[in-house]
Protein backbone atom coordinates (compact mmCIF):
# COMPACT_ATOMS: atom_id res chain seq x y z
CA UNK A 1 0.00 0.00 0.00
CA UNK A 2 1.65 3.26 -1.09
CA UNK A 3 1.02 6.55 0.62
CA UNK A 4 0.89 9.58 -1.67
CA UNK A 5 3.05 12.35 -0.22
CA UNK A 6 2.26 15.80 -1.60
CA UNK A 7 4.95 17.25 -3.85
CA UNK A 8 5.75 20.21 -1.58
CA UNK A 9 6.32 17.96 1.42
CA UNK A 10 8.56 15.69 -0.65
CA UNK A 11 10.58 18.70 -1.75
CA UNK A 12 10.87 20.02 1.82
CA UNK A 13 11.93 16.58 3.08
CA UNK A 14 14.55 16.30 0.35
CA UNK A 15 15.99 19.71 1.18
CA UNK A 16 15.95 19.00 4.92
CA UNK A 17 17.84 15.74 4.34
CA UNK A 18 20.31 17.55 2.06
CA UNK A 19 20.92 20.26 4.68
CA UNK A 20 21.38 17.57 7.33
CA UNK A 21 23.81 15.59 5.15
CA UNK A 22 25.88 18.64 4.26
CA UNK A 23 26.11 19.70 7.88
CA UNK A 24 27.11 16.20 9.09
CA UNK A 25 29.55 15.75 6.20
CA UNK A 26 31.28 19.05 6.82
CA UNK A 27 31.55 18.93 10.60
CA UNK A 28 32.44 15.26 10.92
CA UNK A 29 34.77 15.49 7.93
CA UNK A 30 36.37 18.55 9.48
CA UNK A 31 36.99 16.69 12.75
CA UNK A 32 38.66 13.81 10.94
CA UNK A 33 40.78 16.09 8.76
CA UNK A 34 41.77 18.30 11.73
CA UNK A 35 43.08 15.20 13.47
CA UNK A 36 44.82 13.91 10.33
CA UNK A 37 46.46 17.16 9.22
CA UNK A 38 46.75 18.81 12.62
CA UNK A 39 45.26 22.26 12.01
CA UNK A 40 42.78 24.53 13.73
CA UNK A 41 39.85 25.91 11.73
CA UNK A 42 40.00 29.13 13.71
CA UNK A 43 43.63 29.72 12.68
CA UNK A 44 42.79 28.94 9.06
CA UNK A 45 39.87 31.39 9.21
CA UNK A 46 42.10 34.12 10.63
CA UNK A 47 44.66 33.51 7.91
CA UNK A 48 42.06 33.69 5.15
CA UNK A 49 40.27 36.76 6.51
CA UNK A 50 43.52 38.60 7.14
CA UNK A 51 43.97 38.59 3.37
CA UNK A 52 41.64 41.47 2.53
CA UNK A 53 41.76 40.89 -1.24
CA UNK A 54 40.56 37.31 -0.86
CA UNK A 55 37.90 38.31 1.66
CA UNK A 56 36.59 41.09 -0.60
CA UNK A 57 36.63 38.76 -3.60
CA UNK A 58 34.65 36.10 -1.74
CA UNK A 59 32.07 38.54 -0.37
CA UNK A 60 31.55 40.36 -3.68
CA UNK A 61 31.37 37.09 -5.67
CA UNK A 62 28.93 35.49 -3.25
CA UNK A 63 26.62 38.50 -3.14
CA UNK A 64 26.91 39.01 -6.90
CA UNK A 65 26.02 35.40 -7.64
CA UNK A 66 22.87 35.57 -5.50
CA UNK A 67 21.70 38.81 -7.14
CA UNK A 68 22.42 37.42 -10.62
CA UNK A 69 20.61 34.15 -9.91
CA UNK A 70 17.64 36.06 -8.55
CA UNK A 71 17.25 37.93 -11.84
CA UNK A 72 16.88 34.65 -13.70
CA UNK A 73 15.26 32.38 -11.08
CA UNK A 74 13.11 34.28 -8.64
CA UNK A 75 12.31 32.71 -5.27
CA UNK A 76 9.95 29.77 -5.32
CA UNK A 77 9.93 29.32 -9.09
CA UNK A 78 12.69 26.76 -9.79
CA UNK A 79 14.11 26.05 -6.32
CA UNK A 80 16.21 23.01 -7.23
CA UNK A 81 17.73 24.64 -10.30
CA UNK A 82 18.57 27.73 -8.27
CA UNK A 83 20.05 25.73 -5.38
CA UNK A 84 22.11 23.58 -7.77
CA UNK A 85 23.52 26.69 -9.43
CA UNK A 86 24.24 28.23 -6.02
CA UNK A 87 26.09 25.06 -5.00
CA UNK A 88 28.11 25.03 -8.24
CA UNK A 89 28.99 28.71 -7.78
CA UNK A 90 29.99 28.00 -4.19
CA UNK A 91 32.45 25.31 -5.34
CA UNK A 92 33.93 27.53 -8.06
CA UNK A 93 34.33 30.55 -5.75
CA UNK A 94 35.85 28.33 -3.06
CA UNK A 95 38.40 26.90 -5.49
CA UNK A 96 39.35 30.34 -6.81
CA UNK A 97 39.68 31.74 -3.28
CA UNK A 98 41.83 28.76 -2.29
CA UNK A 99 44.14 29.41 -5.23
CA UNK A 100 44.36 33.05 -4.20
CA UNK A 101 45.26 32.14 -0.59
CA UNK A 102 47.64 29.27 -1.10
CA UNK A 103 51.11 29.93 -2.40
CA UNK A 104 51.06 27.81 -5.55
CA UNK A 105 54.82 27.24 -5.61
CA UNK A 106 54.91 25.83 -2.10
CA UNK A 107 52.02 23.41 -2.53
CA UNK A 108 53.90 21.33 -5.04
CA UNK A 109 56.97 19.54 -3.85
CA UNK A 110 59.65 19.08 -6.45
CA UNK A 111 60.62 15.49 -6.03
CA UNK A 112 60.72 12.69 -8.53
CA UNK A 113 56.96 12.74 -8.59
CA UNK A 114 55.03 15.98 -8.48
CA UNK A 115 52.81 15.71 -5.43
CA UNK A 116 50.25 18.10 -4.08
CA UNK A 117 50.80 19.26 -0.50
CA UNK A 118 47.27 18.46 0.64
CA UNK A 119 48.00 19.41 4.24
CA UNK A 120 48.20 23.02 3.07
CA UNK A 121 45.33 23.00 0.62
CA UNK A 122 42.65 21.05 2.52
CA UNK A 123 42.37 23.42 5.52
CA UNK A 124 42.12 26.44 3.21
CA UNK A 125 39.44 24.76 1.10
CA UNK A 126 37.43 23.94 4.23
CA UNK A 127 37.81 27.46 5.61
CA UNK A 128 36.82 29.11 2.31
CA UNK A 129 33.92 26.67 1.88
CA UNK A 130 32.47 27.50 5.29
CA UNK A 131 32.94 31.25 4.85
CA UNK A 132 31.37 31.29 1.39
CA UNK A 133 28.47 29.10 2.53
CA UNK A 134 27.69 31.50 5.37
CA UNK A 135 27.87 34.57 3.12
CA UNK A 136 25.73 32.99 0.38
CA UNK A 137 23.10 31.77 2.83
CA UNK A 138 22.87 35.11 4.66
CA UNK A 139 22.69 37.02 1.36
CA UNK A 140 19.91 34.70 0.16
CA UNK A 141 17.85 35.31 3.30
CA UNK A 142 18.51 39.06 3.27
CA UNK A 143 17.62 39.46 -0.42
CA UNK A 144 14.42 37.48 0.03
CA UNK A 145 13.36 39.67 2.96
CA UNK A 146 14.08 42.82 0.96
CA UNK A 147 12.08 41.57 -2.03
CA UNK A 148 9.19 40.53 0.25
CA UNK A 149 9.10 44.03 1.71
CA UNK A 150 9.08 45.56 -1.78
CA UNK A 151 6.31 43.17 -2.86
CA UNK A 152 4.24 44.00 0.25
CA UNK A 153 4.72 47.70 -0.42
CA UNK A 154 3.74 47.30 -4.08
CA UNK A 155 0.60 45.40 -3.07
CA UNK A 156 -0.31 48.12 -0.55
CA UNK A 157 0.25 50.83 -3.16
CA UNK A 158 -1.81 48.80 -5.60
CA UNK A 159 -4.61 48.49 -3.03
CA UNK A 160 -4.42 52.23 -2.37
CA UNK A 161 -4.57 52.99 -6.09
CA UNK A 162 -7.40 50.51 -6.52
CA UNK A 163 -9.31 52.09 -3.63
CA UNK A 164 -8.74 55.52 -5.15
CA UNK A 165 -9.84 54.28 -8.57
CA UNK A 166 -12.93 52.67 -7.07
CA UNK A 167 -13.72 55.87 -5.20
CA UNK A 168 -13.39 57.85 -8.42
CA UNK A 169 -15.50 55.23 -10.23
CA UNK A 170 -18.16 55.59 -7.54
CA UNK A 171 -17.93 59.34 -7.87
CA UNK A 172 -18.37 58.98 -11.62
CA UNK A 173 -21.33 56.68 -11.07
CA UNK A 174 -23.00 59.44 -9.17
CA UNK A 175 -21.24 62.05 -11.30
CA UNK A 176 -23.75 64.90 -11.32
CA UNK A 177 -22.33 66.37 -14.53
CA UNK A 178 -22.68 63.14 -16.45
CA UNK A 179 -26.18 62.51 -15.07
CA UNK A 180 -27.18 66.16 -15.58
CA UNK A 181 -26.02 66.15 -19.20
CA UNK A 182 -27.63 62.77 -19.85
CA UNK A 183 -30.97 63.95 -18.39
CA UNK A 184 -30.81 67.11 -20.51
CA UNK A 185 -30.30 65.01 -23.64
CA UNK A 186 -33.09 62.70 -22.48
CA UNK A 187 -35.41 65.64 -21.94
CA UNK A 188 -34.82 66.73 -25.54
CA UNK A 189 -35.23 63.20 -26.94
CA UNK A 190 -38.44 62.47 -25.01
CA UNK A 191 -40.19 65.31 -26.88
CA UNK A 192 -38.55 64.84 -30.28
CA UNK A 193 -37.95 61.14 -30.69
CA UNK A 194 -39.44 58.82 -28.04
CA UNK A 195 -37.92 55.70 -29.62
CA UNK A 196 -34.44 57.18 -29.39
CA UNK A 197 -35.26 58.31 -25.86
CA UNK A 198 -36.15 54.74 -24.93
CA UNK A 199 -32.88 53.43 -26.44
CA UNK A 200 -30.99 56.17 -24.60
CA UNK A 201 -32.54 55.18 -21.24
CA UNK A 202 -31.70 51.51 -21.82
CA UNK A 203 -28.07 52.37 -22.63
CA UNK A 204 -27.83 54.64 -19.59
CA UNK A 205 -29.22 51.87 -17.39
CA UNK A 206 -26.83 49.33 -18.96
CA UNK A 207 -23.91 51.65 -18.21
CA UNK A 208 -24.82 51.90 -14.54
CA UNK A 209 -25.45 48.14 -14.38
CA UNK A 210 -21.96 47.48 -15.76
CA UNK A 211 -20.43 49.89 -13.23
CA UNK A 212 -22.27 48.20 -10.34
CA UNK A 213 -21.50 44.64 -11.52
CA UNK A 214 -17.79 45.31 -11.91
CA UNK A 215 -17.23 47.43 -8.82
CA UNK A 216 -15.13 44.76 -7.09
CA UNK A 217 -13.45 43.23 -10.17
CA UNK A 218 -9.75 43.78 -10.75
CA UNK A 219 -10.01 42.74 -14.41
CA UNK A 220 -12.77 42.18 -16.97
CA UNK A 221 -12.83 40.59 -20.42
CA UNK A 222 -12.02 43.01 -23.22
CA UNK A 223 -15.20 42.17 -25.16
CA UNK A 224 -17.31 43.29 -22.16
CA UNK A 225 -15.30 46.48 -21.77
CA UNK A 226 -15.66 47.19 -25.49
CA UNK A 227 -19.47 46.86 -25.25
CA UNK A 228 -19.49 49.21 -22.25
CA UNK A 229 -17.19 51.75 -23.94
CA UNK A 230 -19.34 51.64 -27.10
CA UNK A 231 -22.51 52.11 -25.04
CA UNK A 232 -20.94 55.06 -23.19
CA UNK A 233 -19.81 56.57 -26.49
CA UNK A 234 -23.36 56.20 -27.89
CA UNK A 235 -24.67 58.27 -24.96
CA UNK A 236 -22.02 60.94 -25.59
CA UNK A 237 -22.82 60.83 -29.30
CA UNK A 238 -26.46 61.71 -28.56
CA UNK A 239 -25.16 64.84 -26.89
CA UNK A 240 -22.41 65.86 -29.30
CA UNK A 241 -23.76 64.36 -32.53
CA UNK A 242 -21.38 65.09 -35.43
CA UNK A 243 -18.82 66.73 -33.11
CA UNK A 244 -17.76 63.32 -31.81
CA UNK A 245 -16.56 60.36 -33.84
CA UNK A 246 -15.11 57.04 -32.78
CA UNK A 247 -13.58 54.19 -34.76
CA UNK A 248 -12.99 50.86 -33.01
CA UNK A 249 -10.84 48.24 -34.73
CA UNK A 250 -10.20 45.34 -32.41
CA UNK A 251 -9.75 41.85 -33.76
CA UNK A 252 -11.86 39.07 -32.19
CA UNK A 253 -8.66 37.29 -31.17
CA UNK A 254 -8.15 39.90 -28.44
CA UNK A 255 -11.64 39.65 -26.99
CA UNK A 256 -10.67 37.11 -24.32
CA UNK A 257 -7.83 39.31 -23.03
CA UNK A 258 -8.33 41.13 -19.74
CA UNK A 259 -8.37 44.82 -18.94
CA UNK A 260 -9.03 46.96 -15.86
CA UNK A 261 -12.80 47.73 -15.76
CA UNK A 262 -13.77 51.17 -17.07
CA UNK A 263 -10.21 51.67 -18.41
CA UNK A 264 -11.42 52.30 -21.99
CA UNK A 265 -14.39 54.36 -20.83
CA UNK A 266 -12.10 56.54 -18.70
CA UNK A 267 -9.94 57.37 -21.71
CA UNK A 268 -12.96 58.22 -23.87
CA UNK A 269 -14.36 60.35 -21.05
CA UNK A 270 -11.00 62.12 -20.65
CA UNK A 271 -10.86 62.84 -24.37
CA UNK A 272 -14.33 64.48 -24.30
CA UNK A 273 -13.57 66.34 -21.04
CA UNK A 274 -10.34 67.99 -22.13
CA UNK A 275 -10.90 68.66 -25.82
CA UNK A 276 -13.08 71.02 -27.83
CA UNK A 277 -15.95 69.15 -29.52
CA UNK A 278 -17.83 70.79 -32.37
CA UNK A 279 -19.22 69.76 -35.74
CA UNK A 280 -16.77 72.18 -37.44
CA UNK A 281 -13.87 70.57 -35.60
CA UNK A 282 -14.92 67.07 -34.56
CA UNK A 283 -13.09 65.08 -31.89
CA UNK A 284 -11.98 61.80 -33.46
CA UNK A 285 -11.23 58.89 -31.18
CA UNK A 286 -9.56 55.76 -32.49
CA UNK A 287 -9.40 52.52 -30.53
CA UNK A 288 -7.23 49.72 -31.89
CA UNK A 289 -4.75 47.08 -30.83
CA UNK A 290 -0.97 47.12 -31.21
CA UNK A 291 0.80 43.84 -30.30
CA UNK A 292 -0.32 43.29 -26.65
CA UNK A 293 -1.58 46.82 -26.09
CA UNK A 294 -4.91 48.51 -26.64
CA UNK A 295 -4.48 52.04 -27.98
CA UNK A 296 -6.84 54.98 -27.53
CA UNK A 297 -5.85 57.88 -29.73
CA UNK A 298 -7.59 61.23 -30.16
CA UNK A 299 -6.75 64.39 -32.04
CA UNK A 300 -5.64 67.14 -29.72
CA UNK A 301 -7.78 70.28 -29.55
CA UNK A 302 -7.51 71.23 -25.90
CA UNK A 303 -10.08 73.35 -24.09
CA UNK A 304 -8.76 76.61 -22.72
CA UNK A 305 -9.91 75.83 -19.18
CA UNK A 306 -9.14 72.44 -17.62
CA UNK A 307 -10.93 70.80 -14.72
CA UNK A 308 -9.05 70.72 -11.38
CA UNK A 309 -8.98 66.89 -11.40
CA UNK A 310 -6.94 66.85 -14.62
CA UNK A 311 -4.93 63.67 -14.91
CA UNK A 312 -6.15 62.07 -11.67
CA UNK A 313 -8.13 59.23 -13.24
CA UNK A 314 -5.34 58.49 -15.72
CA UNK A 315 -2.71 58.62 -12.97
CA UNK A 316 -4.71 56.18 -10.87
CA UNK A 317 -5.08 53.84 -13.85
CA UNK A 318 -1.30 53.96 -14.47
CA UNK A 319 -0.62 53.37 -10.78
CA UNK A 320 -2.93 50.37 -10.68
CA UNK A 321 -1.30 48.69 -13.67
CA UNK A 322 2.20 49.30 -12.31
CA UNK A 323 1.58 48.26 -8.73
CA UNK A 324 -0.75 45.31 -9.28
CA UNK A 325 0.43 43.85 -12.58
CA UNK A 326 3.95 45.27 -13.00
CA UNK A 327 3.06 46.74 -16.38
CA UNK A 328 3.24 50.32 -17.62
CA UNK A 329 0.53 52.38 -19.28
CA UNK A 330 2.22 54.31 -22.09
CA UNK A 331 1.23 57.93 -22.77
CA UNK A 332 2.37 59.76 -25.90
CA UNK A 333 1.51 63.36 -26.66
CA UNK A 334 2.48 65.60 -29.51
CA UNK A 335 0.99 68.72 -31.18
CA UNK A 336 -1.62 66.73 -33.01
CA UNK A 337 -2.49 63.62 -31.04
CA UNK A 338 -2.88 62.28 -27.53
CA UNK A 339 -2.26 58.53 -27.32
CA UNK A 340 -2.67 56.16 -24.40
CA UNK A 341 -1.63 52.49 -24.63
CA UNK A 342 -2.97 50.08 -22.02
CA UNK A 343 -1.46 46.59 -21.64
CA UNK A 344 -3.75 43.68 -22.34
CA UNK A 345 -3.45 40.86 -19.82
CA UNK A 346 -3.97 37.12 -20.19
CA UNK A 347 -6.53 35.28 -18.14
CA UNK A 348 -3.85 33.66 -15.94
CA UNK B 1 -7.51 35.76 18.10
CA UNK B 2 -5.55 37.88 15.56
CA UNK B 3 -3.34 36.26 12.93
CA UNK B 4 -0.18 37.61 14.54
CA UNK B 5 -1.10 36.37 18.02
CA UNK B 6 -2.10 32.97 16.63
CA UNK B 7 1.22 32.66 14.80
CA UNK B 8 3.18 33.63 17.91
CA UNK B 9 1.27 31.08 19.96
CA UNK B 10 2.00 28.27 17.49
CA UNK B 11 5.67 29.24 17.23
CA UNK B 12 5.96 29.47 21.02
CA UNK B 13 4.70 25.90 21.43
CA UNK B 14 6.96 24.70 18.61
CA UNK B 15 10.14 26.29 19.93
CA UNK B 16 9.64 25.35 23.57
CA UNK B 17 8.69 21.76 22.64
CA UNK B 18 11.76 21.35 20.48
CA UNK B 19 13.99 22.94 23.11
CA UNK B 20 12.75 20.47 25.73
CA UNK B 21 13.06 17.60 23.28
CA UNK B 22 16.63 18.68 22.46
CA UNK B 23 17.56 18.79 26.14
CA UNK B 24 15.94 15.43 26.92
CA UNK B 25 17.57 13.77 23.89
CA UNK B 26 20.97 15.16 24.84
CA UNK B 27 20.58 13.86 28.41
CA UNK B 28 19.37 10.42 27.39
CA UNK B 29 22.02 9.87 24.72
CA UNK B 30 24.84 11.08 26.93
CA UNK B 31 23.61 8.83 29.71
CA UNK B 32 23.84 5.93 27.28
CA UNK B 33 27.32 7.04 26.23
CA UNK B 34 26.18 7.83 22.70
CA UNK B 35 26.91 10.80 20.42
CA UNK B 36 24.04 13.27 20.34
CA UNK B 37 25.12 15.31 17.27
CA UNK B 38 23.03 13.42 14.71
CA UNK B 39 19.73 13.57 16.58
CA UNK B 40 20.20 17.17 17.73
CA UNK B 41 21.05 18.31 14.19
CA UNK B 42 17.97 16.54 12.83
CA UNK B 43 15.78 18.14 15.51
CA UNK B 44 17.20 21.63 14.85
CA UNK B 45 16.62 21.30 11.11
CA UNK B 46 13.13 19.93 11.78
CA UNK B 47 12.23 22.90 13.98
CA UNK B 48 13.53 25.47 11.48
CA UNK B 49 11.79 23.77 8.55
CA UNK B 50 8.48 23.72 10.46
CA UNK B 51 8.74 27.42 11.37
CA UNK B 52 9.78 28.40 7.82
CA UNK B 53 6.99 26.35 6.27
CA UNK B 54 4.43 27.85 8.67
CA UNK B 55 5.41 31.33 7.46
CA UNK B 56 5.39 30.29 3.77
CA UNK B 57 9.04 30.81 3.08
CA UNK B 58 10.07 29.51 -0.37
CA UNK B 59 12.11 26.30 -0.53
CA UNK B 60 15.41 28.04 -1.21
CA UNK B 61 15.11 30.25 1.86
CA UNK B 62 13.93 27.31 4.01
CA UNK B 63 17.03 25.40 2.94
CA UNK B 64 19.25 28.42 3.66
CA UNK B 65 17.73 28.86 7.12
CA UNK B 66 18.04 25.15 7.90
CA UNK B 67 21.69 25.02 6.82
CA UNK B 68 22.65 28.23 8.62
CA UNK B 69 20.91 27.21 11.83
CA UNK B 70 22.37 23.69 11.82
CA UNK B 71 25.89 25.11 11.66
CA UNK B 72 25.09 27.90 14.12
CA UNK B 73 23.53 25.38 16.48
CA UNK B 74 26.58 23.14 16.42
CA UNK B 75 29.10 25.91 17.04
CA UNK B 76 26.95 27.79 19.56
CA UNK B 77 26.19 24.59 21.43
CA UNK B 78 29.80 23.44 21.51
CA UNK B 79 31.19 26.85 22.52
CA UNK B 80 28.41 27.39 25.06
CA UNK B 81 29.04 24.04 26.72
CA UNK B 82 32.76 24.78 27.01
CA UNK B 83 32.01 28.20 28.54
CA UNK B 84 29.61 26.75 31.09
CA UNK B 85 32.09 24.07 32.08
CA UNK B 86 34.93 26.58 32.45
CA UNK B 87 33.14 29.46 34.17
CA UNK B 88 30.34 27.86 36.17
CA UNK B 89 32.08 24.52 36.73
CA UNK B 90 29.19 22.39 35.61
CA UNK B 91 29.55 18.78 34.63
CA UNK B 92 29.89 18.11 30.89
CA UNK B 93 26.47 16.43 30.78
CA UNK B 94 24.75 19.29 32.60
CA UNK B 95 26.40 21.98 30.51
CA UNK B 96 25.52 20.15 27.28
CA UNK B 97 21.87 19.83 28.27
CA UNK B 98 21.57 23.49 29.31
CA UNK B 99 23.41 24.76 26.24
CA UNK B 100 21.33 22.57 23.94
CA UNK B 101 18.13 23.96 25.42
CA UNK B 102 19.28 27.59 25.22
CA UNK B 103 20.71 27.25 21.72
CA UNK B 104 17.45 25.79 20.43
CA UNK B 105 15.49 28.64 21.98
CA UNK B 106 17.86 31.25 20.48
CA UNK B 107 17.79 29.71 17.00
CA UNK B 108 14.01 29.27 17.09
CA UNK B 109 13.30 32.83 18.15
CA UNK B 110 15.83 34.26 15.67
CA UNK B 111 14.04 32.41 12.88
CA UNK B 112 10.72 33.71 14.17
CA UNK B 113 12.09 37.28 14.15
CA UNK B 114 13.16 36.83 10.53
CA UNK B 115 9.67 35.58 9.70
CA UNK B 116 8.12 38.54 11.52
CA UNK B 117 10.29 40.95 9.54
CA UNK B 118 9.00 39.31 6.37
CA UNK B 119 5.33 39.57 7.32
CA UNK B 120 5.54 43.06 8.77
CA UNK B 121 3.72 45.58 6.62
CA UNK B 122 5.45 48.82 5.68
Amino acid sequence: MSIAIPKKIRQILLLAITAFSLRMLYVEGLNILQNTFDFSLLDVFSAILSNSYVTMFMIISDIGIIYLLNKRYCYGRYPFVRLSLEFLSLIIITLISTLMVVDLKSIFSYSTVLTLQVNQVIPVILGCLLFNTIVIVITDIFLYLRLSQKKTLAIEIGKKNKARLQYNKLKRQLNPHFLFNSLNVLDYLVHTDPDRASTFIKKLAANYRYLLNNEEQELVFLHNEIKFAQSYFDLMKERFDKGLEMKMEISDSFHECMIVPCGLQLLIENATKHNIISSESPLRIEVYTESDLIVVKNNLQPKLSTSPSFGMGLNNLCGQYTAMFGKDVLIEKNDRFFVVKIPLLNQD
Amino acid sequence: MGERTKNKYIVKILIHSFAVFHAVSSYVLQSLGQQDAILLTALTIGMIVLIATHFDFPLEVTFALALLNSFAGFYLGTAGAVLLQDYISLSPMCSNVITTFMTTEILGWMTYLIAQYKTRKE
